[in-house]
Order: structure tokens, then C-alpha cells, then sequence
């Protein structure tokens, strides 16, 4: 079953993102903002069908004065995201059509 | 998608798989140039200040490049540990890498300083041509704007040793020294 949450392809890219940091690791908004160049309004909506899934933690604090929001992958979101990635990988292993 | 992939889906996946190895790649650029950011900044700050004063602190010009070698270390053991992004008990030791890493630079430089024995112009070029080099081999793997920020330096540092006369070290100074901090600036932004 593919599953629709991960499939698309922003939030495909938002858990490749933080699928690269270690366990526990969070990442700015904004940096995660810078690679995937997008917009806020886009990203934001995104992050929250994620949070929804329980695929990330969303975490809204402040540093020093500053207002900021940060995200990491939950256990549950690393595991999606591995099991999505093979299984791309299998339809693209997977022998063409016999026409 | 169906159980048996068309040539249709077979090239979504492909494109989702390429999408996903870009943002890793841009992930760990990004990360790098953060922390990058920080040891460049420090270490700019410190060599516009040997570079700017040294000569004029003469018979202490050693010593005052020794006390900025030690805060270097300091402050680089100091980020490193900030950055680290292991849990608390690996935490401890984090550091002890990168201050391996510059101690072993230092005393790698001054070794052939003194074998071969250089003149104060010669040795004023060595260290920013020395950290340059290495700082542009780990920007091949690490991220080419690391590369890009160690070619400035090598070529400021060799255009000021050919043509800078006299001014070299204020040279050094500002152009090597501004440099980095401005790359670190521009990496962290």
C-alpha cells in the first residue's frame, strides 16, 4: 500500500531532510525552508499534515527573544519514510512491461 | 499505483528518488556550512588580529600568535561541542577531534617552518596557503562553497606575497582575515 501521506512529493522531501539528522536532531524552520526552497505558507502546510500523521514533532519556542520553529522526524516518521524509499526503489527495480 | 508497475510509475519513482538524494545532499551542505560558519569566523577574526598587531608587538609577536593559536583551539573545541549532536555522555569528548585535528596542523606547519627555514614573508604566506589547501580538499566532499572561500584565500594570500611589498602582513590582515569572516557570515546566513 502506498502511503499517500509520505508519497507527495514536498513531504517526501521534508522527511529526506530530516532523515539525514541524527535521531533527536532538530532543524530551523528556516533552514529546512532554504532546502527546499520554498515558500512559508507551502512548507507550513505541509509540516502540519506530517505532525498530524505523526511523522514529525513540530516545536514552537523562543531563542533568546527570537520566535522560533523547529521540526524532527519522530520514530514513526523515520520508519515510513525508509519502508516509502524501498518501496520506490522496488517499482524502479521492478522488469518494464511485456508489451 | 498498481502491483505491476508501468513505465509511468517506474519514472515518478525515479523522479521522487532523484528528488530525495538532491535534499539529502542540500541537507548535509547546509549543516556543514552552519558549523563551517562558526570555525571561520573565529578563526578570520584571529588572523586579522596576528596578521593586523603581530609585527608591532615585536619581541613578543611569538607569543601573541601562540596566545591566539590557544584561544583558536579554545574556541573551536568550544563550537564543536555547542554543534555536536550526539547525546550527553558522547558529548564530553566531541571535541577532542577537531583539537587533535588543529594541534596536529600547528605543530605539521611549524615543523617545515623550521626545516626548511623560512623567512618571516615565507612563513606569513604558509598558513593561510596550508589551511587554504586543506579547507578546499574538504569542500570537495563536504560542499564546493567551503572550496570556493579556500581559493579566495590562497589567491589573496599569493597576490598580496607577490605584490603587496611591504604591506603584506596588513594585507593578510584585512583580505584573509575579512575573508573568512565574511564567508563564515555568508555560510551561516
Amino acid at each position: 500500500m502506498v502511503d499517500e501521506v509520505i508519497h507527495q512529493s514536498m513531504r517526501l522531501k521534508i522527511m529526506s531532510s530530516l532523515n539525514v539528522l541524527s535521531r533527536g536532531d532538530w532543524l530551523d524552520f528556516s533552514r529546512l525552508k532554504a532546502v527546499l526552497q520554498t515558500t512559508d505558507g507551502n512548507l507550513g502546510a505541509h509540516l502540519d499534515t506530517l505532525s498530524k500523521a505523526g511523522y514529525i514533532t513540530i516545536e514552537k519556542r523562543l531563542d533568546g527573544s527570537r520566535p522560533q520553529t523547529r521540526v524532527k522526524a519522530t520514530a514513526a516518521g523515520r520508519r515510513a519514510f525508509a519502508d516509502h524509499v524501498a518501496y520506490l526503489r522496488d517499482i524502479l527495480d521492478s522488469a518494464p512491461e511485456q508489451s | 499505483m498498481s502491483p505491476d508497475p508501468s513505465s509511468a510509475d517506474r519514472e515518478e519513482a525515479g523522479d521522487l528518488l532523484k528528488g530525495v538524494a538532491g535534499v539529502e545532499r542540500r541537507t548535509r551542505e547546509i549543516l556543514v556550512y552552519g558549523r563551517a560558519g562558526d570555525y571561520l569566523i573565529l578563526w578570520g577574526a584571529l588572523w586579522a588580529l596576528g596578521y593586523g598587531f603581530g609585527e608591532h608587538l615585536w619581541p613578543y609577536t611569538h607569543a601573541f600568535w601562540l596566545t591566539l593559536d590557544a584561544i583558536g583551539i579554545a574556541g573551536t573545541s568550544l563550537i564543536t561541542y555547542r554543534t555536536a549532536s550526539c547525546s550527553a555522555p558522547e558529548r564530553r569528548f566531541v571535541f577532542v577531534r577537531p583539537l587533535i585535528g588543529v594541534v596536529v596542523l600547528i605543530a605539521f606547519g611549524s615543523l617545515w617552518i623550521w626545516l626548511a627555514h623560512f623567512g618571516d614573508r615565507e612563513q606569513s604566506a604558509f598558513w593561510p596557503t596550508l589551511c587554504g589547501a586543506l579547507l578546499f580538499v574538504f569542500g570537495l566532499w563536504a560542499g564546493r562553497a567551503l572550496s570556493i572561500a579556500a581559493a579566495i584565500v590562497v589567491a589573496l594570500t599569493l597576490a598580496g606575497y607577490f605584490w603587496a611589498g611591504a604591506w603584506f602582513d596588513l594585507w593578510l590582515a584585512v583580505t584573509c582575515g575579512g575573508a573568512l569572516v565574511l564567508g563564515g557570515l555568508w555560510l551561516r546566513r
